[in-house]
């Protein structure tokens, strides 16, 4: 039954993309589309429920094999719970142009070639599909920006650094089908070279399609410049593929990591989480915070597996098996809230014309549901309760607790260290959206509307208002999911199934009651507030004598100037004031500030130009005459006939 | 096999290495096909064998005649110059052949002599393509090695058939018409067939 939902909502992805190519079957096509990524989520979830496998298992031979497992299953079920709305809203906001038809066919793709990856059961189908989920989206955006070079720069560096990142996803499956250890933990022997070298590989392959830092520069110029239901789909789905295969090989098939190579996925997940939180609160652009936001969430996945990864190795399975669980159950939370903050972007987008922070305000009031949803989706990005952030980021923490507790020095302090990584980039991320809500939400709007403005259609607010209520369900009873996913472990039964999280030997998260109370709270303070506007009337803001405009409203600059200024000497920020006069006197003052990203210019930027210079060199070689390159060939025969001769090959 | 055939062979390959104007070569290598047809009747055991004898007889005559025509269309008031001298080429070629004949290794089942002439004939062709600039040398230089494969095929036990020779035909006349338009196109866009022209494309 499982695999027979599965396959039929295959059909209808693939019949939907069809039909998105003709202009008179467009909005069917997507709408078909919808419905299969719909039976996709219950045919994943349902196997994830039950504990079913489905199909073929594993094997290391490259004969193509497709099965389903309850781990696939909980994130095809996340695939199809984000792609379903994520394609209602694609509806009402793609319209039936050629570009937009192009748009929607490939998203099917896009959609078939994750659940391709994600249903793999052999190393062949396993990289056949992680390459076309790396090529589609570049094809999608390419076709979404045909003329415009910014774009097209911008799908070179995606291609040209996941490729490069890529080759670590094919040397570790290539390496552990060799062994023989896809589906078969325990092949490779713990604390080996081969165990190393496929982690590694891993941890770069799969870390930079993941978004994980240092390797993550493809994700904030892609993931913003994609039209937003496919924004959704990259940075709620797609990078959470990288996520998928990390557990797989990290926890499963590379058998029991040593330390030091948990202090390292540790490590790389809590300069991911602290970095991206950091830059994401310098950012100007709405989409590109999002995307420095889905590195800094990935970097709490991660830390989430680091901490598994030590758990395990200090023997202590039950918390390691939460720690996963944690790790997964984030990996969900994620995908929901971040494609619903793409989507109320991309309706923000439709109605301001373009996404400049400063030039956006009091949304909330012009589309209330979307307004509404967003600023859900904020508050369970924020961690805030009774949201599912909170209780997925509650639940790292305390993994996290528990790795100095049962680890030595070395594991000790990495785990402490990156404790306060977590509650920094908790604190950071509240910081950054409060930055969000207020300059996005509140205030009144900063720029007229464009002449082409569209509000956001019934079809839009709907979709994005089933995923903010997915952010609550998640977040008022999480222990739903996470028994589940802690059963997930390799060596783990599982946990009892509750609403709230009951951890053994600590603290519960009773997070029913929780939002019980704050709503409470909150109607009282609503009802307090109600009072108090009768007691004190409005009155005009005093702005120093100033005429109060749009102009002395908060900017996202000012807002963070103070941690700006604190964070000065890792930061460096950089500032241009440009001032203008006439006969004397001083007419207008223009401020530019920016913050560069550390990593890029001292990273890849020096990397970029040793490889352009090397390209030049090169370039030599390749005279344009014929017998220059027949001379080359005659060169390399005979060099491969010495080698033969020699015993060499 | 013959060794007086096999050192025919050889020589005229060198011929096509030096030789200045494209007619002359075309005569050599049809010269050279012509012989390897002389060598294919002498082993000739059956019908299917001198059916493939005069398979390859129509192909060196079908080819002479292409070649020729090529010529024709594309006179030049002077011959592409290359850029390497004669005496230079033909040590490189030697050179080239020598080093393949001591580096491939020999099956004791082989004809020793027919071994090394399909050597040097390849490396005749390749030497050919590589230092030439007349686009039609390469088309010759190709030829040349085609010839030397026919040669292997030769002294295979069994001999060669009609069916790998109208393969071959086919293959070959595939080859040579692509670049016969290549060779005239280029012809026609920079006044001589000269490969160096091509350069300027580079970027």
């Amino acid at each position: 039954m499982i695999g027979a939902l599965l396959l039929t909502g295959v059909a209808l992805v693939g019949a939907g993309g069809l039909l998105c190519a003709a202009r008179s079957s467009f909005r069917t096509g997507l709408s078909l589309e919808a419905a299969g990524a719909a039976a996709v989520a219950v045919a994943g979830f349902w196997a994830l429920a039950s504990g079913t496998s489905v199909g073929g298992t594993f094997t290391n031979h490259l004969t193509p094999r497709l099965g389903l497992d309850p781990l696939s299953g909980l994130f095809l079920g996340t695939l199809g719970l984000v792609g379903a709305p994520a394609l209602c809203f694609a509806r009402d906001y793609l319209r039936p142009t050629g570009k937009d038809r192009a748009v929607g066919s490939l998203t099917a793709g896009f959609l078939l070639a994750m659940v391709g990856v994600l249903c793999a059961r052999d190393p062949a189908t396993l990289l056949a599909g992680w390459e076309l989920m790396t090529l589609l989206p570049a094809a999608v955006i390419l076709v979404a920006h045909q003329e415009d070079r910014h774009a097209r720069q911008s799908v070179f560096t995606y291609l040209a650094v996941t490729h490069l990142g890529g080759v670590g996803t094919w040397v570790a499956v290539l390496l552990l089908a060799r062994a023989g250890a896809i589906g078969s933990p325990g092949v490779i022997h713990a604390g080996s070279g081969l165990q190393a070298v496929v982690v590694v590989a891993a941890l770069v392959g799969l870390g930079t399609k993941a978004g994980v830092m240092p390797l993550h520069v493809w994700l904030p110029r892609a993931h913003p410049i994609a039209p937003a239901p496919v924004s959704a789909l990259m940075s709620g789905v797609m990078i959470k593929i990288g996520i998928y295969l990390m557990v797989r090989v990290l926890v499963d098939w590379a058998g029991p990591l040593p330390v030091w190579l948990g202090i390292l996925v540790l490590a790389t997940g809590a300069l991911s989480a602290v970095g991206g939180v950091t830059y994401a609160l310098f950012e100007h652009d709405l989409k590109r915070l999002l995307a420095m936001h889905s590195i800094e969430n990935i970097g709490i996945i991660v830390m989430g597996i680091g901490a598994c990864v030590l758990l395990r190795n200090r023997g202590a399975d039950g918390w390691a098996a939460l720690a996963l669980g944690a790790a997964l159950l984030h990996t969900v939370n994620h995908a929901v809230f971040k494609s619903l903050l793409f989507l109320c972007a991309g309706a923000f987008e439709r109605m301001a014309g373009r996404l400049d922070l400063d030039r956006l305000g009091g949304l909330l009031r012009r589309v209330p549901v979307v307004g509404g949803s967003f600023l859900v989706g904020s508050m369970a990005i924020a961690g805030l309760p009774p949201l599912n952030g909170f209780a997925s980021e509650w639940l790292t923490l305390q993994a996290l607790v528990h790795v100095p507790r049962y680890g030595r020095v070395a594991d000790g302090l990495a785990g402490a260290l990156a404790l306060g990584a977590l509650a920094a980039t908790a604190a950071l991320a509240a910081f950054c959206f409060v930055k969000v809500v207020g300059l996005v939400l509140l205030g009144s709007p900063r720029r007229d509307p464009p002449v082409d403005a569209r509000q956001p259609s019934a079809g839009m607010a709907g979709a994005v208002a089933f995923l903010a209520l997915a952010c609550a369900a998640l977040g008022v009873a999480p222990g739903v999911l996470l028994a589940r996913l802690v059963g997930l472990a390799p060596w783990s039964a599982g946990l009892p199934v509750g609403m709230g999280l009951r951890l053994p030997g600590t603290g519960s998260l009773p997070s029913p009651a929780i939002a019980v109370l704050l709503i409470v709270l909150a109607g009282a303070l609503v009802l307090l507030r109600g009072r108090g506007r009768a007691a004190a009337p409005a009155a005009p803001t005093w702005a120093c004598g100033q005429v109060v405009s749009r102009r002395l409203e908060w900017t996202g600059a000012g807002f963070t100037k103070p941690l700006r200024l604190a964070l000065e000497v890792v930061l460096r920020p950089q500032r241009d004031v440009v001032s203008r006069q006439e006969a004397g006197v001083l007419q207008e003052v223009g401020y530019q500030g920016q913050v560069p990203h550390l990593i890029e210019e001292r990273v890849y930027a020096p990397t970029h130009r040793l490889a352009m210079a090397a390209a030049t060199r090169l370039r030599r070689l390749q005279s344009g005459n014929l017998g220059t390159y027949v001379g080359y060939l005659m060169g390399v025969v005979l060099l491969l006939l010495v080698a033969a001769r020699l015993g060499l090959v | 096999m013959n060794g007086p055939a096999v050192w025919a062979l050889v020589v005229l390959g060198l011929g096509v290495v030096v030789v200045r104007r494209r007619s002359t070569a075309v005569g050599l290598v049809t010269a050279q096909a012509l012989v390897l047809v002389g060598v294919a009747l002498s082993r000739a055991r059956t019908g299917n064998d001198v059916l493939a004898a005069a398979a390859l007889a129509v192909r060196a005559v079908a080819f002479a005649g292409l070649l020729m025509f090529l010529v024709s269309r594309t006179r030049e008031l002077r011959p592409v110059r290359a850029k390497v001298a004669a005496p230079v080429r033909a040590g490189l070629a030697l050179g080239f052949a020598l080093a393949l004949t001591w580096l491939v290794p020999i099956s004791p089942a082989a004809d020793h002599y027919a071994h090394q002439g399909v050597l040097a004939l390849v490396a005749f062709g390749v030497s050919t393509v590589a230092t030439r600039r007349a686009t039609l040398f390469h088309v010759l230089g190709i030829v040349l090695v085609e010839n030397g494969l026919a040669l292997a095929a030769l002294t295979l036990h069994g001999g060669s058939s009609l069916e790998i020779e109208l393969g071959v035909t086919l293959d070959l006349t595939l080859l040579t018409l692509v670049a016969s338009v290549f060779h005239q196109r280029i012809f026609a866009e920079f006044g001589a067939g000269d490969a160096g022209a091509l350069r300027s494309l580079r970027d």
